[in-house]
């Protein structure tokens, strides 16, 4: 088939294009996932004397910075360099203190560990579900990078969600578990990616 | 050659329903997404160029609702035919390429530099209405009505399934590039 030809389908073609609207389907899913936990979970009771606390400030604030920092990262254009080194920084400052937290005697186990790792992806996956949708819409050339970014944002506003209900203030606990389901996230989110996303 | 923010302008009325916008958009677009693709590939594989084109076109096509309308389409149409150009590049065989068109007298058949082989392949694999969808389309796309007559649709039945064969036909092309093996 010629060029001419293969444009003139093209033009015939009046469905109108799939637009991605990603900050418009993360909202919507961010929506499901808070009223899941609130409903399935239900948020802790005393989360607003809590709140005030240091520690809990940071296992509030952390993941949502870090998901808000994918969500810009997600913003680049096609073939825009998208650097994950800061991110990687951050993880490793996190294993620092939670190092120390260990190691001065703070309860890494807890009560709530399976809970916790399991949770944090089931509160995920709406958000991921809405975020992928919309990716499979734009041109990415890196589908595995997007992927990961994607999983990791997912995962990320999945534990913010999941601490309005966690009663585990402990840093030696949640650095540590809250970490490792963030990234269990954003490697599915990769695998994922690569089958899903591409030019 | 026109200037970008022409193109542009076009591609927006496209995006917003103009056909005839769209259409003159793409084909504006051609030349110089072949220049890209000549440019991106190696000179032995430069016979690719219009598979590239080709492949790249449907791309752009099927993910133009995604393009910021803020910023300029070039860049954006530059990543695609870039992308294609390299998986073209990574399926094709490596052995050496001997355009059979270059010796004469061997009684082949004359190319037409403007087809592109590989769609022909992903059209064949196509089931034969969404081909026929197709093709009935690219050669006198003009009569909506006189088509849904032919192919038993509604107008509006008619429209989604040009559209969803078309997307079939890009991953039919895509799948093409991974298996592609040379035509006897």
């Amino acid at each position: 088939m010629e060029t001419d030809d293969l444009i003139s389908a093209l033009a015939a073609d009046d469905m109108p294009p799939a637009r991605p609207h990603l900050a418009m389907r993360v909202a919507l899913g961010g929506l499901v996932s808070v009223c899941l936990m609130a409903l399935f979970w239900g948020a802790r009771p005393d989360w607003v004397q809590a709140v005030q606390g240091l520690t809990v400030i940071v296992k509030q604030a952390l993941p949502l910075a870090v998901a808000i920092w994918l969500a810009l990262l997600l913003r680049a254009q096609p073939g825009q360099r998208r650097p994950l080194w800061p991110l990687a920084g951050l993880a490793a400052l996190a294993g620092v203190g939670w190092a120390f937290s260990a190691l001065s005697g703070g309860d890494v186990a807890g009560n709530s560990l399976w809970q916790c790792l399991l949770s944090i992806p089931a509160l995920a996956l709406p958000i991921g579900i809405a975020l992928f949708s919309g990716l499979r819409h734009r041109v990415e050339p890196e589908a595995a990078r997007t992927g990961l970014i994607a999983g990791l944002l997912a995962g990320a506003a999945g534990a913010a969600i999941y601490a309005l209900h966690c009663d585990e203030d402990a840093p030696a606990f949640f650095l540590i578990w809250y970490g490792s389901a963030i990234l269990a996230c954003g490697l599915l989110g990769r695998a994922a990616g690569r089958r899903l996303f591409g030019v | 050659m026109l200037a970008d923010a022409e193109i542009e302008t076009l591609m927006r009325q496209g995006l917003a329903g103009d056909r005839k916008a769209y259409g003159r958009c793409l084909a504006l677009l051609v030349p110089r997404m072949r220049a890209m693709a000549t440019h991106d590939l190696p000179q032995p594989l430069r016979h690719l160029a219009e598979d590239v084109v080709q492949e790249a076109l449907l791309s752009i096509h099927l993910k133009r609702g995604s393009w910021d309308s803020d910023r300029p389409l070039l860049p954006w149409v530059r990543v695609i035919v870039r992308h294609k150009a390299i998986d073209a590049f990574r399926a094709a065989p490596k052995a050496r390429h001997e355009p059979i068109e270059d010796h004469t007298g061997l009684g082949a058949p004359v190319a037409d530099p403007l087809a592109g082989l590989y769609l022909e392949q992903a059209l064949a694999r196509l089931s034969p209405r969404d081909a026929a969808l197709v093709r009935e389309h690219a050669v006198n796309g003009a009569d909506p009505e006189a088509l849904s007559q032919a192919f038993d649709l509604s107008p509006v039945a008619q429209r989604v399934a040009l559209h969803r064969a078309l997307k079939r036909l890009a991953e039919a092309a895509r799948k093409e590039d991974e298996e592609w093996k040379p035509t006897t």
